[in-house]
């Protein structure tokens, strides 16, 4: 099968430019075989990452027509279809280093950021069941394609978030520990600054969800509804108009177990 | 089309030509997978200066796919017995018997830092625990630095020379002991992860290492899947030269013998990772050197890696390398013969000195993959005629080596440790002397 | 129009005015029987306290049951996401369900059953039924109109909470725009986000995500931005200044709710929404 390819190049501060090539693939080939037989047979310059090829190390995202992919899992007959040339390009929200490369250091110091392994005792067992954020891969596909980090580059983005909120929930962490964590991302730059587009969940290629990952921390967080200081105030701040104060109570009673200062 | 090397800028886009330095720690890990990051928390909790240095991101190592799970041991007398079988009268009683051990221990850290023992993405959540771990211990972890050579001088290691493919340069780092933790060789067949190209043992061969049994390779679905051999090393991951170390599937410890059984590997990267870590931390104290790399060495590995660039008139790394994979899978692989093997040996030495001449278009410094293939290949092919070179010398079938031509097990000529050694780049072989303390089941 | 022919719906007249009363002023025409429902859907705190959220949602589904309604019409996407994704989380979780329903009890506030089917307005009008009205009784093409699309964030994604594939959930907006005799101007953020959830915590990157759909609008030459969702609406609408300074652009581009566009093309206009000529 043949297949024509526009590959975004750059490096060392030069304007970035497009490129085309054509290679012929085997049926069933993905985008990164597709990449590796042009870098093989055609242009051995061009820059890309990949290291297990088969999904699990998250080394090889790029972008195809503006989406965010893992190169190794997208089949590229589909993009080629009735002849249209896709646009391989980096990841967005990086900065580049070369061609499809990107420097990651800005993901891994938001990773570093949000202390990525469990804070328990000793001899505390295993890990209740397996959260769905234990499949995270790090790629960076969802960082990628996410709307706060373009406005807010410190935004600590969904994959961290996301890990954030794995060890949260992780049992065996004391509550101590844990509001430690939930204050760590509730900043201005934490999971308050989500605009929650959903394209994270949209497009991970493992079907992680950070989005409600996000969701959650912020109702557990200081500023949320289920913990911190001062649920009451805010139950209060809802009483609504009319119809709507069977709300209010509803969510009067859901906080009357917590409430301390409850009337 | 422009390409690289008509443009004049990209030679040296960021002005690091003489830029190459030398850092220095107590001990250094190369290779960030489950036994280096295990390593290199067992240096760091026994208070010395450990850093990491990998061609990958810790999380992108492929011990991600390790999901064959951790081997459990209830009784280490009955684990020690089932590694002592499946090792197939080659298993060293006390590396197979610290790792029956050691397991229970290594399952309650992983399980500490996320891991779980079976189930979904236990290679995954064992190596992101762990990394998460070593990034709440701020152990540095220089990242896409490709190992070059290790500094062997006078019978002693005293560090590596690796390049930096982001920066394009030449980095030493001077330690008073290295593991070498880079996994394992399954890209000799063409299996992935890509990433497994056997760097360190390469390497460590070069460096006067002896590596161990490594004709044994296991397949899984006709593809390379754990390689049984690697660096010589002993229970707690001491190789043949002084302060250079092993583990995990880079190393061979004798534990697994001829075969691995399920979950060994992943539970004896935990379990002899800390028990390098440990040891190398320890050499820190009790050897102290002061052997530096020498920095006109880390220019002269730049040198010899610069005249790759733009070289003109070879043959493509990636055209070897295919050729290497087609041919390790058709001679070489699960079921050999004599006959088979030994048009191997003269193919693989023959595309060894093909490869003295290798084409590279790119001349770009800043990541330049094409650069970090013609290294890898260089690995492939050293380690291919190993693999080749003891396949062929051990004619007996046992474990997962196989032959055709002699299918039985002959403990009388074979009970013993094939040994390979790098002789000015030559692979000589030695057996070792009758393992008496080998034992297993026949 | 016969009753029997309508489709009754439980409508959350939550949106702006004037976009509920464009949805009013539009829904004989298209047969649709609206009963209008006051109610806290919990969608505005589905981020900040998850488990209210889902308590608010499960209170109006149990208040539509209770009327004998089994379908909801809303015009907004977060409201749309928030009821599917509750409304199947109680149907499929029996435990969860009789959690929450413990709960209404408490409050006196009747039971759901989780079988409830939330539609977004835009669902509903490019529904080969709504479309074949639509054409029927357009009064007033707009086949001058060049408009650009804003498909609304929480109408596309996660599109497994939605129940279809994105790019399924990404055709209604230019069906329902085509049938109305507009044409579409492309824009690259037509399936893109208004940062309205991010306006009252982080207005600067709410400001900025906004301003990417206008400006690419404006940009090409669109005479109006058409939207899904009545919460793009209001960002767009009751922000523009702020947008266009923080951004330092003419942004004068009529925003449109996509029950405004109908109503124009069905030139009802005058008496439902004149806020909007």
């Amino acid at each position: 099968m043949k297949v024509s390819l526009a590959i975004r190049r750059s490096q060392g501060g030069l304007e970035a430019r497009r490129e085309q090539f054509s290679v012929t693939v085997r049926a069933g080939a993905t985008l990164l075989d597709a990449l590796d037989q042009i870098k093989d047979a055609r242009d051995d310059s061009l820059a890309y990452r990949a290291a297990c090829g088969s999904g699990g190390c998250g080394a090889c995202g790029v972008r195809v027509d503006g989406r965010s992919v893992l190169a190794c899992e997208t089949p590229v007959a589909p993009l080629v279809d009735g002849g249209h040339v896709p646009v391989v390009a980096p990841l967005g929200n990086f900065p580049v280093i070369r061609d499809l490369v990107v420097d990651m250091e800005p993901f891994w110091a938001k990773h570093r950021a949000i202390d990525p392994a469990p804070r328990v005792a000793a001899g505390s067992g295993a890990e209740a069941g397996a959260p769905d954020e234990v499949a995270c891969v790090l790629c960076g596909v969802c960082v990628s394609e996410c709307v706060s980090l373009a406005h807010d580059p410190d935004f600590l983005a969904p994959a961290a978030l996301a890990i954030a909120r794995r060890h949260v929930a992780d049992e065996r962490e004391s509550e101590r520990v844990r509001a430690g964590r939930l204050a760590n991302v509730a900043g201005e730059h934490g999971a308050g600054a989500c605009v929650a587009c959903g394209l994270c969940n949209e497009r991970c290629p493992k079907g992680v969800e950070p989005l409600w990952s996000i969701a959650e921390l912020r109702t557990l967080g200081p500023g949320g509804g289920s913990g911190g200081a001062g649920p009451l105030a805010r139950v209060r701040g809802l009483l609504g108009r009319g119809d709507r104060s069977s709300g209010s109570k509803l969510l009067t009673a859901l906080r009357a177990p917590d409430d301390d200062d409850d009337e | 089309m422009l390409s690289a090397r008509d443009d004049p800028t990209t030679s040296d886009p960021f002005g690091q030509l003489a830029a190459h330095g030398v850092k220095r720690h107590d001990v250094l890990i190369v290779g960030a997978g489950i036994a280096g990051l295990r390593a290199a928390l067992a240096a760091h909790a026994r208070g010395v200066d450990v850093a990491i240095v990998s061609k990958l991101h810790p999380v992108r190592s492929a011990s991600h796919a390790a999901n064959a799970g951790i081997l459990a041991s209830s009784d280490h007398q009955i684990t020690l017995r089932q590694l002592l079988d499946a090792g197939d009268g080659l298993a060293v009683r006390e590396s197979a018997e610290r790792l029956a051990r050691g397991l229970a221990a290594a399952l309650r850290d992983v399980e500490q830092a996320g891991g779980i023992a079976r189930g979904p993405l236990v290679g995954q959540r064992a190596l992101h625990g762990l990394h998460g771990l070593v990034v709440r211990a701020a152990i540095p972890v220089y990242e896409e630095l490709q190992l070059v050579e290790l500094s062997v001088d006078g019978g002693r290691c005293s560090g590596a020379i690796a390049w930096d493919v982001v920066a394009g340069r030449m980095v030493g780092v001077t330690a008073q002991a290295t593991v070498i933790a880079t996994g394992g060789l399954g890209r000799v067949y063409g299996a992935t992860p890509r990433a497994a190209t056997g760097d360190g043992t390469a390497i460590a061969w070069r460096a006067g290492a002896a590596l161990r049994d490594m004709e044994f390779v296991q397949f899984a679905d006709g593809s390379a899947h754990v390689h049984v051999g690697g660096i010589d090393v002993d229970a707690d991951g001491r190789s043949t030269v002084l302060g250079l170390y092993a583990a995990g599937e880079a190393a061979c410890s004798g534990a697994h013998g001829a075969a691995t059984l399920e979950g060994a590997p992943l539970g004896e990267a935990l379990v002899l990772g800390a028990a390098a870590g440990a040891h190398a931390a320890s050499t820190v104290v009790e050897l102290p050197g002061d052997e530096l790399v020498p920095e006109a060495r880390v220019a002269a590995a730049e040198q010899r890696i610069l005249a790759l660039l733009g070289s003109g008139s070879g043959e493509r790394p990636s055209a070897l390398r295919a050729e290497l994979q087609e041919l390790m899978v058709a001679e070489v692989g699960p079921l050999r013969s004599e006959a088979g093997l030994e048009r191997a040996l003269e193919r693989v030495q023959t595309l060894r000195a093909r490869a003295d001449h290798l084409r590279i278009d790119d001349r770009t410094r800043r990541f330049n993959t094409a650069l970090v293939g013609a290294l890898e290949l260089e690995s492939l092919l050293a380690l291919a005629e190993c693999i080749v070179t003891g396949a062929l010398a051990r004619e007996e079938s046992r474990g997962v080596h196989r032959r055709s031509d002699h299918p039985e097990r002959d403990d009388a000529r074979f009970q013993r440790h094939a040994l390979t050694w790098c002789d000015a780049g030559q692979v000589r072989l030695d057996f070792s002397a009758a393992t008496r303390e080998a034992v297993g089941a026949r | 129009m016969t009753t029997t022919m309508s489709e009754r719906f439980a409508y959350l007249a939550d949106g702006p005015a004037s976009v509920d009363g464009a949805v009013r002023a539009i829904a004989p025409a298209l047969e649709l029987e609206l009963v209008e429902v006051a109610a806290d859907s919990g969608a505005s705190r589905a981020f900040d306290d998850s488990e209210a959220a889902l308590h608010l949602a499960a209170q109006t589904l149990g208040l539509v049951e209770s009327l004998g309604l089994t379908r909801v019409l809303t015009s907004s996407d977060a409201v749309t996401l928030h009821l599917r994704r509750s409304a199947h989380r109680l149907a499929a979780d029996v435990a969860l369900r009789a959690r929450v329903n413990a709960r209404l009890a408490e409050v006196g506030a009747p039971p759901t059953s989780g079988a409830v089917d939330v539609q977004h307005l835009v669902w509903e009008l490019a529904s080969e039924r709504a479309l074949a009205l639509l054409h029927e009784h357009c009064l007033r093409p707009l086949e001058d109109l060049r408009v650009a699309l804003l498909r609304g964030c929480q109408l596309l994604r996660p599109s497994r909470d939605l129940g279809a594939s994105e790019q399924d959930l990404l055709r209604p907006l230019g069906r329902v725009v085509a049938a109305c005799g507009a044409s579409e101007v492309p824009i690259e953020s037509g399936s893109g986000c208004c940062g309205a959830a991010c306006a009252e915590t982080r207005p600067e990157i709410a400001l900025g995500a906004a301003a990417v759909p206008l400006v690419e609008a404006v940009d090409a030459d669109a005479e109006a931005l058409v939207v899904a969702s009545s919460r793009c609406y209001a960002m767009l609408r009751d922000r523009r200044e702020q947008i266009a300074r923080n951004v330092d652009r003419e942004l004068a581009l009529p925003v449109l709710h996509v029950s405004q566009l109908v109503a124009l093309a069905l030139a009802c206009v005058e008496e439902s929404c004149s806020s909007i000529a």
